[in-house]
């Protein structure tokens, strides 16, 4: 079913009459398509159970017992060929390589296999397909194009990014590891030029993964850069791309007199008379002040602040690349700037970037060599999505009235409520940027003599940040500055990674095997310090350094650090690419668990290709027939550095005290650091996967289908310690409870052409089903206290517990709004609300509302994630068209707790508050307004959750190439493209892709889908062109 | 790369700038231990910026929930969760029942360190032992004190406690009157072995715990125990100051009349300022130099009860609502900041448009513990606190206290007399003037009771009056009305009222039995043993 020519066997010898009976052997050599001698490709003599392979010459000899006979001569990445043998002459075989996908080089750990043999789950995308979809980070470019793998983001340029491979394994640190060519990564990919990319791969399951051990139990990225081509090529790339990027479906809140005139209607709902210090004191109606300030210098406007906080943001991309090689060196050299405007005003971030791979071949056997990338960030960022600071809903709150500026030119103050001006906010903080220096590679040898390479790599991944945050004086009435003040922090972190391995490969008749053995040794280590001054004299940028501050010198510095160090093996063997089997372990040791040091992970997997046995023959219709398995464990040591240790420490938040009475000095205290725990173990994580690889119509059809089931056990967990034990360390890491993933994977995809009409389509399908199944120390876990304020209002609104998904919405189930007071009687339970209020559930039955009746009430995990991908040529014309879409998630709307409640009436509403509930609009779910909020509306509730489950043309592009004819040997492409172009949804906020919370507290698996003003998407168009000379 | 060689010592941890438990019974040690227990008094216990939800000055737990104040803040959706302790719907899931539990119980977590630490360090001077041995228990005492009045049952866990499970105790192992012995016995510790004067003024000294102990007689109503701890007290060298405003001035902060206070500094290195006034810093009142966060606001109740009569004595059932042409007690605009009178020293009238929501919780802002900006003890970027101390226990009170016993022991013309020295203080402070200066800014009238007191009832109720405005916006009004036990009858016929004036109180309803006492929160039933822990009743 491999065979690419197509005559059958069966119909030849059926034409063949004449048969001579001899006992001879043929001999041949193999060679590839560039006249190479090509070891391992195996030479079948038809109809028998004959075979052999090349030597390491590509020779070969095979006994044959009668002529004519018919070999067929395959290797994997090259057509298979068949040849009608009539006499014994030496045959010269040359190969033609085969663009089949399955023939695609996968990078796996430490080293490649062909996608062919790949028994494991690994996804992998050509960066091709998406380095010019506009954004800085090449992980929100794998947005919806890898089955298994979810894609999270706070959308702000350069801003934090998460990657959840089969759902959440673990409740610490879910993120995978990230390797970038051998190197694991600490500072993230945004400093990555997209375009240096050669291959992305990421290893699913354990099999795949266990061979990086302790830090692949969420799944590893490995991505490899390119360098230049060994067959005397020299190349220069440009890429470039232009575009402007802009905000869509903002919420539309209410404006100046609709405001007023829902406060006077709440007002009245509460049996008042309608009175506010700007609206005037006549009960009938609300009146618009010709001046908001008694001094006059504040005059009424009518402003969506929301949208002017936003703007139309330009993107741009510069790319150029030269690679260079032949088969002595290789060199690949390349030059990168990206710069992306916020789509909210004054933020936004850069990228310089340069790369140079190299690799020089010293007499045959010798390769040295070297990857490494600097570059230079720069980010001015703003908060978003949290209760307190996020410039988002703070626009949203901020009241309509307020003009821009006000008669002196200034960002107008607010009498209203105490959120400042979001046009000042983000002004004030446009310089405040947060610099980076990252330098990231390797440098490595390597030795290959007989079936024998052993390479040495050390990695490197350097940051060097800085951050100069200056906050000048304002007065905008409720919300002001009285002394501006700059704070500086500089740190750098580093992550040293030495790597040795051993790899033996043989090749002998049709066996493969392939050993490695390798050893790892990992160092990080992270330094900052920084200080602050308040008091400067001037506030212009060139003030903005610590000397010019005169008063309140401060500083402070710290350090920490971790280590790994790792033993691993790997045997990969296969039988004519028929049976194939591979075994790993991994011993790794971390400075992380003091009495547990040492954790050892295996893994199996294994493969039957079906379409190599010789019954399976269906020619081209299913052409190719994979069906694997595989088991391994993987571990997580992913916890802060030092849980294990005992000690004391000085903060002076809490452990100081002026115990000598004056007002400006404290006696210096020491406080218990932390609840160690000595004997704290490996989290691990046991998984099995099943799946099989399908092609039909020589393979144009592919279908990739893959179930998962992942028990994590022993949970790093932050234990809640009893409340007696205070509050400065309010839980301990323990090992405790399971987590269960299983789910299912599809990936299918028809490319077929004809003429000058080419088409792709590929379908990815992921789902997968999240529960926590044993927790044994506490009945659930949640955000702690400290956080919760700035977070979520004081409020707990998601919970994790046993049976449910991680992150689960917790909350009162509020069930319609009452229409009349008989029914208000006849519930019973809330004697204080009145017609037009929510009408919480009993949930427990025992005749009382109260905290008892919190549920979990809504999972922000998707039942199903899909991308599609269509692309389409003709001619020099291409077309692609990216969809992706997530089903079944809900959203906790967490804006509507000031948006949606007039009892927080001075904060700007909603416009969805003008169908709010009232005698005459009885229909409405829309709560009545109130100031008082007697039945407390506003409490945790279903009425928060919203079904977040949307679809979306995520991508567009139209490309024209160039005939090369015309630009004698330049191939020049132009695309145009467009992202974000609908969403269909029944998410009212913003946007339905909300993501986590915070992207780097150690609490950000346990706040999912919360929706309080997220920086907003942004729908980009972009022209683009590449020429390669 | 000679440090990443295969040996286990490569993954030994290097800890930065932390000190190994083998170091910590060094006596400078153990005294770093100990600073750290009094660190807490201020409620800050982490780097959280809502130490208002744990305040050392009990604004939420003391007055918000009484007939003295309002949350205030922007409308009842702000800090909800004190709105529905305001308004008696309060549950054991509520963040400020949390915090509150968990800064108390830190401090004892604190002291029962630092007690064991002190008890095994070998080397530290043995006088001084016994003087740090005693500091501790009469924090730890403190600490107590403060969880029994809020809690009422609650887990009592000691020195003997070192892990972490030790502390996973029942919250009815005890009874009341075995938790009050317990609390009693620290204090007594503390008496037994600390000095007359500490030169180190932060530290209790022997009186500060005879007067503590006094405290713990009271709450069980002691009344012989009170008066004669009272007198030890009253022979000390703590005394009244002068004038009843002086007494709030952060230059006075450790002054005769000031028997424990948690000190507050600023500008200390603390880049938040959080060793300051940090569990107040909502209580900022607005207008020009304030922030604007406008919460603890003065009840309408309140205000009405500084009325005097003709004669510049207290009217009883005081609730008509105070006008302009009124008398008052000169106390009310040294407590309240009440439009049209000056402002502390700032050279400008209180207005109603400082008030933050006006139309919820009116125009009334706090005075008496607002530091003014003129001050150095001020400052004026965020978190906008102030160094002045929180006073646990004043001169003022120990007097008051002495007063109840004396009245319940029928000595109600020695109560008079000590009412008196209460209400003398307050008519020779320095009234409020108008702004040039020229005559009192309102029609202050106050009088000492020159009438025999014959009537024990009533007698009884000039105290807690005299209570009351004496002590407005300290933080002690609610758990005097549940000391009294009449917290139910008083507030139902505060809020009967009120409600028709401030409508966030229109659900308000005061469940006896129920709502002297706060819920036990409810992490930590869920984070014990199943069974363990009891809640309160009602909740």
């Amino acid at each position: 079913a491999t065979d690419s020519i197509p005559h059958s066997i069966d119909s030849f010898s059926k034409k063949t009459s004449l048969k001579k009976i001899i006992q001879q052997t043929l001999k041949g050599v193999v060679l590839d398509d560039t006249g190479m001698p090509l070891p391992g490709a195996s030479i079948t003599l038809a109809k028998t159970t004959n075979g052999t392979s090349t030597d390491f010459d590509g020779n070969f000899s095979l006994s044959i017992t009668e002529l004519p006979a018919t070999i067929r001569v395959s290797y994997v990445g090259f057509k298979t060929q068949e040849h009608i043998i009539e006499s014994l002459s030496v045959l010269q075989i040359q190969m033609e390589p085969d663009d089949n996908t399955l023939n695609e080089v996968v990078i796996t750990g430490y080293g490649q296999e062909s996608r062919r043999n790949i028994t494991a789950s690994i996804a992998s995308i050509k960066p091709s397909e998406i380095t010019s979809i506009p954004t800085s980070n090449v992980t929100e470019m794998l947005e919806g194009r890898l089955p298994g793998v979810q894609i999270l983001s706070d959308n702000s340029p350069g801003g934090g990014t998460s990657i959840r491979v089969r759902g959440y394994g673990t409740i610490n640190n879910n993120d995978p590891l990230v390797v970038v060519d051998g190197v694991p990564v600490s500072n993230g990919l945004n400093g990555i030029n997209p375009n240096d990319i050669e291959t992305i791969q990421v290893l699913k399951d354990a099999a795949s993964s266990s061979i990086y051990g302790s830090r692949a139990a969420n799944g590893v990225v490995v991505i490899t850069t390119k360098n230049g081509s060994k067959n005397g090529s020299y190349k220069v790339n440009l890429d470039v791309y232009n575009g402007v990027q802009s905000s869509f479906n903002l919420p539309k809140m209410l404006n100046a007199q609709q405001y007023g005139n829902l406060l006077w209607q709440a007002s009245k709902n509460d049996g008042q008379t309608p009175a506010s210090d700007i609206y005037g004191n006549d009960p009938n109606t609300s009146t618009i002040p010709k001046w908001l300030n008694s001094e006059q210098t504040i005059p009424s406007g009518d402003v969506s602040w929301i949208d002017e906080i936003m703007q139309v943001a330009e993107v741009q991309s510069y790319n150029l690349s030269l690679s260079k090689g032949d088969e002595k060196a290789q060199h690949s050299f390349s030059l990168g700037y990206f710069n992306q405007e916020g789509i909210i005003k004054h933020t936004g971030f850069k990228r310089y970037s340069a790369r140079f791979n190299s690799n020089y071949n010293i007499g045959d056997f010798v390769t040295i060599g070297q990857n490494f990338t600097a570059s230079y960030k720069e980010r001015v960022s703003v908060g978003t999505n949290s209760a307190l600071g996020s410039i988002v809903y703070n626009a949203l709150q901020f009241p309509s009235i307020v003009p821009l500026k006000d008669s002196h030119g200034n960002y107008a103050g607010n009498p209203l409520n105490d959120i400042a001006n979001p046009l000042g906010s983000l002004n004030r903080s446009k310089d405040n940027k947060q610099k980076s220096i990252q330098a990231l590679g390797n440098i490595f040898a390597e030795l290959t003599r007989y079936d024998f390479t052993a390479r040495t790599s050390l990695g490197l991944d350097y940051q060097a940040n800085n951050y100069r945050g200056f906050s000048p004086v304002y007065d905008e009435i409720l919300s002001k500055n009285d002394v501006n003040s700059l704070s500086t922090t500089n740190s750098f972190n580093y992550q040293l990674t030495w790597t040795n391995t051993l790899h033996y490969s043989k090749k002998f008749n049709l066996n493969s095997l392939d050993i490695l053995i390798g050893q790892e040794a990992i160092k990080y280590y992270d330094e900052g310090f920084g200080a602050s001054r308040q008091g400067f004299l001037y506030e212009d940028p060139n003030f903005r350094y610590l000397t010019y501050g005169t008063q309140n010198q401060l500083n402070f510095g710290e350090a920490s650090e971790w280590k790994l160090n790792s033993y691993f093996g790997q045997a990969k063997y296969n039988y004519d690419h028929k049976y194939l089997i591979t075994a790993t372990v991994r011993r790794d040791g971390t400075s992380r668990l003091a009495n547990n040091n040492w954790g050892t992970f295996p893994s199996f997997s294994a493969g039957w290709r079906l379409d190599r046995e010789e019954f399976f023959d269906f020619g081209d219709t299913f052409s190719s027939f994979l069906i694997r398995g595989s088991w391994g464990q993987t571990g997580n040591q992913q916890l802060p550095s030092y849980s294990t240790v005992d000690s004391y420490s000085n903060n002076n938040a809490f452990s100081d005290y002026g115990i000598n009475g004056g007002q400006n000095s404290v006696s210096t205290g020491l406080t218990q650091t932390r609840v160690p725990n000595r004997n704290l173990e490996w989290e691990t994580s046991t998984q099995s996967t099943f799946g099989f690889d399908l092609g039909f119509f020589n393979d144009k059809l592919q279908l990739t289908a893959e179930y998962f089931n992942k028990m994590t056990e022993n949970i790093l967990v932050y234990n809640i310690i009893p409340l007696t034990y205070g509050g400065t360390n309010d839980g301990q890491w323990i090992n405790d409870g399971k987590m269960k993933n299983k789910g299912f994977e599809l990936d299918l995809s028809y490319a077929d052409n004809s003429n000058d009409f080419g088409y792709n389509i590929a379908l990815n399908l992921t789902t997968y089903k999240n529960k926590l199944t044993e927790l044994n120390s506490v009945p659930y876990l949640g955000i702690p206290s400290s956080t919760l304020h700035s977070v979520n209002f004081d409020q707990e609104v998601s919970r994790s517990a046993v049976d449910q998904s991680i992150g689960s919405f917790y909350g009162y189930t509020a069930n319609g709004l009452f229409q009349n007071v008989q029914e208000v009687a006849d519930h019973g339970l809330q004697p204080n609300a009145q017609p037009g209020d929510i009408r919480f559930e009993d949930s427990n039955g025992d005749g009382v509302l109260d905290n008892k009746d919190r549920t979990f009430i809504g999972s922000p995990h998707p039942d199903a994630l899909i991308g599609l991908n269509l692309n389409f040529t003709y001619k020099n014309f291409d077309l692609g068209l990216f969809f992706n879409g997530s089903f079944g998630n809900d959203i906790y709307n967490l804006t509507k707790y000031k948006t949606h409640f007039f009892n927080q009436a001075a904060y700007n509403k909603d416009s969805a508050l003008l169908n709010a509930w009232t005698p005459e609009n009885s229909g409405s779910s829309i709560a009545r307004l109130s100031l008082d909020d007697p039945n407390n509306n506003i409490r945790p509730s279903s009425y928060y959750v919203e079904n977040g489950s949307y679809f979306k043309l995520n991508n567009a592009q139209l490309g024209y190439t160039i005939n090369s004819d015309i630009l004698s040997g330049m191939e020049l492409r132009i695309y145009g493209q467009a992202t974000n172009l609908f969403t269909i949804t029944k998410y009212s906020g913003m946007n339905p892709q909300i993501g986590l919370q915070n992207y780097s507290s150690s609490n950000r698996n346990l706040d999912i889908g919360v929706d309080r003003g997220i920086y907003p998407p942004s729908r980009t168009f972009t022209l683009g062109i590449n020429a390669t000379f | 790369l000679q440090n990443m060689s295969c040996t286990n010592d490569y993954l030994e941890e290097t800890t930065y700038g932390e000190v190994a438990p083998s170091e910590m019974t060094k006596p400078e040690n153990v005294e770093r231990a100990i600073i750290s227990a009094y660190s807490v008094l201020n409620g800050q216990f982490d780097g959280a910026s809502n130490a208002y939800n744990s305040p050392d000055s009990n604004w939420s737990f003391g007055d918000v929930v009484s007939d003295d104040a309002y949350k205030g803040g922007g409308g009842t959706g702000d800090q909800n969760n004190i709105h529905q302790m305001e308004i008696y719907n309060t549950n054991s899931t509520i963040i400020d029942v949390e915090r509150k539990w968990m800064a108390l119980y830190e401090g004892v977590k604190r002291s029962n360190e630092a007690l064991r630490l002190l008890k095994t360090s070998e080397d530290f001077d043995a006088d001084l032992k016994v003087k740090r041995l005693a500091e501790l228990h009469f924090l730890r005492g403190h600490y107590y004190f403060e969880l029994k009045k809020i809690y009422n049952h609650i887990p009592y866990i000691d020195e003997s406690a070192e892990t972490v499970g030790d502390y996973a105790k029942s919250n009815t192992a005890l009874t009341s009157e075995e938790l009050w012995a317990k609390i009693e016995q620290n204090f007594q510790i503390a008496y037994d072995g600390l000095p007359d004067t500490q030169a180190e003024i932060g530290r209790p000294t022997k009186i500060a715990a005879k007067a503590y102990l006094t405290k713990c007689y009271l709450f069980q109503e002691k009344w012989q125990n009170v008066y004669d701890a009272t007198s030890e007290v009253m022979q000390s060298s703590y005394g009244l100051l002068d004038d009843f405003q002086d007494v709030f001035l952060p230059e006075n902060e450790n002054s005769k009349e000031i028997i424990f206070s948690v000190q507050h500094t600023v500008n200390d290195g603390q880049p938040s300022n959080y060793n300051g006034s940090i569990g107040d810093r909502l209580t900022a009142p607005g207008g020009p130099f304030y922030a604007q966060y406008g919460f603890h606001r003065p009840s309408q109740n309140l205000v009405n009860a500084f009325k005097t009569d003709v004669t510049g004595l207290p009217i009883v059932n005081n609730n008509t609502n105070l006008t302009s042409t009124d008398m008052v007690d000169p106390r009310l605009d040294i407590t309240v900041g009440r439009p049209g009178i000056p402002y502390k020293d700032l050279g400008i009238l209180y207005e109603e448009n400082w008030a933050r929501d006006l139309a919820t919780y009116g125009a009334f802002g706090p005075k008496k513990r607002i530091v003014s900006v003129n001050s150095s003890a001020y400052v004026n970027v965020w978190p906008y606190v102030n160094a002045l101390n929180y006073y646990i226990i004043r001169y003022a009170e120990v007097i008051l206290w002495r007063a109840e016993a004396a009245v319940e022991l029928d000595k109600l013309e020695e109560a008079r007399h000590l009412v008196n020295q209460i209400r003398m203080r307050a008519a020779n402070t320095a009234a409020v003037q108008n702004l040039n200066g020229t005559a009192d800014a309102a029609n202050y009238k106050i009088a000492t009771y020159e009438n025999s007191w014959i009537d024990k009832v009533q007698a009884r109720e000039r105290v807690h009056l005299e209570t009351r405005l004496e002590l407005a916006m300290e933080g002690h009004r609610f758990f005097n009305l549940v000391r009294w036990g009449k917290a139910g009858q008083v507030l139902n016929d505060y809020l009967e009222v009120e409600k028709t004036r401030r409508t966030h109180l229109t659900n308000a309803n005061f469940k006896t039995g129920t709502n002297e006492y706060w819920p036990i929160p409810q992490r930590y039933i869920d984070g014990a043993p199943s069974g363990m822990v009891t809640q309160s009743p009602g909740y």
